[in-house]
């Protein structure tokens, strides 16, 4: 077995090994979450004493319901059988503490009833016993926080969770021991009734064993799992202080508390509010922002680990008395599985860096940021040069740096990856720099880049790779002139295609978008010209060497252009990774480039976008096989390339693609859309391809398909929000008000605001939302989008397409 | 595999089941009586008695509970847990030959040099020392006597009744206990 063959997943405070279909290496770490963080400091003995916790209570319930756990492979690790993890958290209380209480002070036993589904009387104070035990669940979210549902809400999720099992794997009639849930109609109902049934139990259990050595078990979290045999088992941990409370016996019934549980440090936290600064990262000293952007104070920091870690061992002491953590696991010791060395060398491999740089600082890049921000093992996320507006959670933008300044500080401050958004840093050759100074770069090379900076290089790859694209021909910026400089006798002497109506010319080179116009007839000829030659100087960066990429405009020292022939149909895009000849597509995207509904008005950068969007089978073969080719003539060709690629394509009523353009990057905005349905299995990939390593064959990983990345199945909506100017003419400096709580499932992305929620570009931001369905996801987002608005009386209007996701094209112009 | 010998209440029993889990896999107590028995049988220990009143003598008496033994499947340690009754040479010498491989520790609540027999911990109340000891030894046909495989010492004060001297010996019975199981079964982890 080598190392890559091991399936890592990181979570908040242990890491998850899948080693087999069948088993897993759980191994707890001294780190420690709490309101949505892993906390900045490590709390000493956390691991050993969690694991011989849970060790022994899983050995003293099996007489109630069996377990995941196999057995020890050290003080940290333990080796446990693999199953579906129920998507429910299954909560027991025997007291009105925590979120219950939170709900039941702020808003009567009538909420608790509509949230909890739990009747309770009036005029219970906080940690009042109930006479016996109650259940309550909540969902596992795939994104977000979890959500609290009544039994009722938890059969639905139940069900369909049943369902989607079934159909990925229906269950074998033939297994004889089968659980016997899955031959009842009401499944979900049963399962329910099982789980609240073992709850109980385990929960009276765990009571038992703690009042006898002076605790009192107040509360605590379940979660099970179906084993192979699809009988129920008790999963992940069990009667922990991360997740559960205990308060000593004896104070508790002199109506005292004292936590001996992660209970402890959340009371504290919430005290000193001051000192847990989640959104203002203080300055420090020699550098612009502190390493854990939500923390003030060092000794603070100390002082919670020192308290919580002596919390912890008082627990284990009151448990077993006399006995380290190492006495309880010992005898459960077996010899490992596998090498030792080489789980952990695939942990190391598939460890992030702890600092990671992005470069960009729109929409797209803050989507990127805040994708990289979710790998539990990244402490800090720099953006350059981001905009002071994100500060916050993990981010922290360098946009007072020169990008001189910026190699400097990575090398200073130990950046272990940088991950690009935008083309133009790449092709300056900003990505060169870095990986000179040994930062790995997930960016194409300055050979890859070209594929966007020089139209005419794109064009001769995708001639050579045989892929599908339109017939082209290139002119020289002074042959483009003489069609409208009159000269002597009105010869042509320009090639005759320019004659041949209607065509697309396009400036060979980077352009900032602008650089394509159509042109059907002599008068549009004319003014495109025209516009070529009033933006020209600004666009001629490769001329004046400010861009390290090689460009024909760079090599014949004269702007050029490519003449190609008008291809009818609708635009389609797909962005893949791309590693040498592998590569794996993102779920399809649609943006929605015209300013006004109805696909009407001018062309914009895109006023939103929708994912995932299905495509036929065979216009998704025919996708594949453009990457394929392409990647493979690159590859050939002795320039493999790596990096995120944007493949513009065309396709015709035969439902016949090819390709319009290339680029090297990440849209925008279909990056906001399609990253957060995405998890770590993209990130994996996207680093190793930086470190221009393999990509691992994560064998055991659910319903992965070559070339395919898993998606969370939820429908993504994002609604941009731009200045009424937008895109013509610049638009002044407002002030942006956005609505504090947001619809659950909403979020605002931030693309053109700087400090102060101060608007800085045309695009302003978008709304994302996320649901189960696409009308959902668009209902939702529309219920926040008009709420954002400019400060002041009399103040403009921020503009928004309304009919993102389902465009009304009725008595509306086609779009050419 | 672990098959415990005790006589009596069995707290400490419960405490070691608890960790070692199914890796104690047999009582045998000597009482019917005995309060262990229920306990084992709430651990789900597989509990059988053999009735040292219903023997003539203490020949019959091991000679049976050797008997038992073989139906303990493939023990690699026997511990005795306050087992009241002194194990002959010739069940020693049986042992040892059907079992080659196996050891057999007893726990005392006293330091060997200074005290052997029963009722320990009531010797160090009687004598008043300030300092008092627990072993557990492999087992010789001497009795209270063979090499010591783990150690603890507690203190005893001047106003301990056997009641709270009892509940401070608890823990470092069991801590020594584990200390014990866990230096024999090194080199052959537990089944």
């Amino acid at each position: 077995m080598t190392s890559s063959q091991l399936e890592v997943q990181f979570g908040k405070v242990r890491i998850n090994t899948a080693i087999s279909k069948r088993e897993r290496i759980l191994t707890s770490t001294p780190r420690i979450s709490a309101f949505d963080c892993v906390l900045p400091f490590d709390v000493e003995s956390k691991g050993q004493i969690l694991q011989a916790i849970s060790v022994f209570f899983f050995i003293n319930t099996r007489d109630i319901i069996p377990n995941h756990f196999i057995g020890c492979l050290d003080a940290q690790s333990m080796l446990v059988r693999s199953g579906k993890v129920l998507p429910l958290e299954v909560i027991v209380r025997c007291t009105l503490s925590g979120s219950l209480w939170k709900t039941y002070s702020a808003s009567g036993p009538a909420e608790v009833r509509q949230v909890f589904g739990v009747e309770l009387p009036d005029g219970l104070a906080q940690h009042a016993r109930f006479s016996k035990p109650i259940v309550t669940f909540t969902t596992k979210a795939a994104f977000g926080h979890d959500e609290t549902v009544t039994p009722a809400q938890a059969t639905l999720h139940l069900e369909q969770w049943l369902n989607a099992l079934n159909t990925d794997e229906p269950a074998t009639a033939t297994a004889e021991d089968a659980s016997s849930i899955f031959k009842s109609p009401d499944q979900a109902q049963n399962l329910l009734s099982q789980v609240t049934d073992a709850a109980l139990k385990l929960f009276d259990r765990g009571q038992e064993i703690s009042e006898k050595s002076g605790l009192l078990l107040l509360d605590t979290k379940y979660e099970f799992a179906l084993d192979e045999k699809r009988q129920l088992m008790l999963a992940d941990e069990i009667h922990t202080p991360d997740a559960s409370r205990y308060v000593d016996l004896e104070l508790f019934r002199s109506g005292k508390i004292e936590h001996l549980s992660k209970e402890w440090l959340r009371e504290i936290v919430q005290r000193e509010e001051s000192a847990f600064l989640k959104n203002a990262p203080e300055p420090e000293k020699n550098s612009p922002f502190v390493l854990r952007p939500f923390w003030q104070s060092d000794s603070f920091s100390e002082s919670l680990a020192a308290g919580l870690s002596g919390q912890y061992k008082k627990l284990f002491a009151r448990l077993f008395p006399e006995l380290t953590p190492w006495d309880v696991v010992s005898a459960h010791l077996q010899p490992w599985p596998v090498d030792p060395n080489s789980v952990r060398s695939a942990e190391a491999r598939q460890r992030l860096p702890s600092k990671v740089l992005v470069i960009g600082n729109g929409g797209r890049d803050y989507t990127l940021a805040s994708f990289i921000e979710k790998a539990a093992e990244v402490d800090v996320v720099y953006c350059f040069p981001g905009r002071e507006s994100w500060n916050g959670g993990k981010k922290a933008s360098l946009n007072k740096l020169s990008s001189d300044q910026l190699v400097e500080f990575c090398k200073t401050h130990k950046i272990g990856w940088a991950v690009f958004g935008p083309e133009i840093p790449i092709a300056q050759g900003l990505a060169e720099k870095l990986r000179t100074a040994g930062i790995p770069c997930l960016a194409p090379d300055l050979a890859g880049a070209m594929l966007e900076s020089s139209k005419i290089y794109t064009k001769e790859i995708l001639q050579r790779a045989a892929c599908p694209t339109a017939e082209a021909w290139t002119a020289g910026w002074a042959e483009l002139k003489s069609l409208v400089e009159k000269t002597d006798g009105g010869k042509p002497p320009a090639h005759a295609v320019l004659d041949q109506y209607p065509y697309v010319l396009k400036y060979e080179s980077l352009a900032a978008g602008k650089g394509v116009c159509l042109v059907f007839n002599e008068n549009e000829r004319k003014q495109a010209i025209e516009h070529f030659s009033e933006n020209l100087a600004a666009w001629s960066a490769d001329l004046a060497g400010r861009l390290a990429v090689d460009t024909y405009t760079r090599r014949i020292g004269e702007p050029q252009f490519l003449v190609e022939k008008l291809l009818p149909g609708r635009e389609i895009s797909a962005i893949a990774l791309c590693h040498g000849e592998e590569f794996c597509l993102l779920p399809y995207a649609q943006d929605f480039k015209r300013r006004n509904d109805g696909q009407s008005g001018p062309n914009t950068g895109g006023m939103g976008s929708v994912c995932p969007v299905p495509l036929s089978p065979e216009l998704d073969e025919q996708v594949r096989d453009i990457f394929r080719k392409t990647l493979k003539t690159l590859a050939s060709e002795g320039k493999p390339y790596s990096g995120f690629l944007f493949a513009g394509l065309m396709v015709d009523d035969n439902n016949f693609a090819q390709v319009l353009e290339f680029n090297c990057r990440l849209g925008d905005p279909e990056t906001q859309v399609i990253l957060p349905g995405l998890g770590r299995d993209l990130l994996l990939n996207m680093w190793l391809t930086s470190l221009n390593l393999p990509w691992s064959g994560n064998p055991w990983a659910q319903n992965l398909q070559p070339n395919v990345v898993r998606h969370d199945g939820l429908q993504r909506c994002f609604v941009v929000v731009a200045s009424p100017e937008y895109p013509n003419g610049s638009a002044p400096r407002r002030t942006l008000q956005i609505p504090e709580n947001m619809k659950a499932g909403c979020n605002w992305i931030p693309s053109g605001v700087d400090a102060g929620n101060s608007t800085s570009a045309g695009r302003i931001g978008g709304v994302l939302s996320a649901a189960a369905h696409k009308e959902q996801a668009v209902r939702s987002c529309y219920n926040v989008v008009p709420q954002i608005r400019f400060a002041g009386e009399n103040s403009a209007i921020p503009h928004f397409r309304r009919d993102i996701c389902f465009p009304n094209l009725n008595g509306a112009p086609a779009a050419k | 595999m672990i098959v415990a010998l005790c006589s009596g209440q069995g707290r400490t029993f419960e405490a070691v089941v608890r960790i070692l889990g199914q890796h104690v896999s047999d009582l045998i107590c000597d009482m019917p009586d005995a309060p262990v028995i229920q306990r084992a049988q709430r651990l789900l220990v597989r509990a059988r008695c053999v009735d040292r009143n219903s023997f003539p003598d203490r020949l019959s008496h091991e000679k049976q509970i050797l008997k038992e033994l073989e139906s303990c499947g493939n023990f690699q340690l026997i511990v005795l847990l306050g087992y009241m009754r002194i194990l002959s040479s010739e069940f020693l010498k049986q042992l040892r030959t059907k079992w080659p491989e196996s050891e057999i520790i007893n726990l005392h609540p006293a330091p060997l040099s200074l005290y052997k027999g029963a009722h320990g911990l009531n010797y160090a109340l009687d004598t008043k020392v300030p300092r008092w000891g627990i072993t557990v030894h492999r087992v010789t046909p001497e009795l209270d006597s063979g090499p010591v495989v783990s150690y603890r010492t507690l203190d005893v004060y001047p106003d301990d009744t056997f009641e709270t001297l009892r509940e401070r010996a608890h823990p470092q019975e069991v801590s020594a206990v584990l200390e014990a199981i866990d230096t024999l079964t090194r080199r052959r982890p537990l089944q």
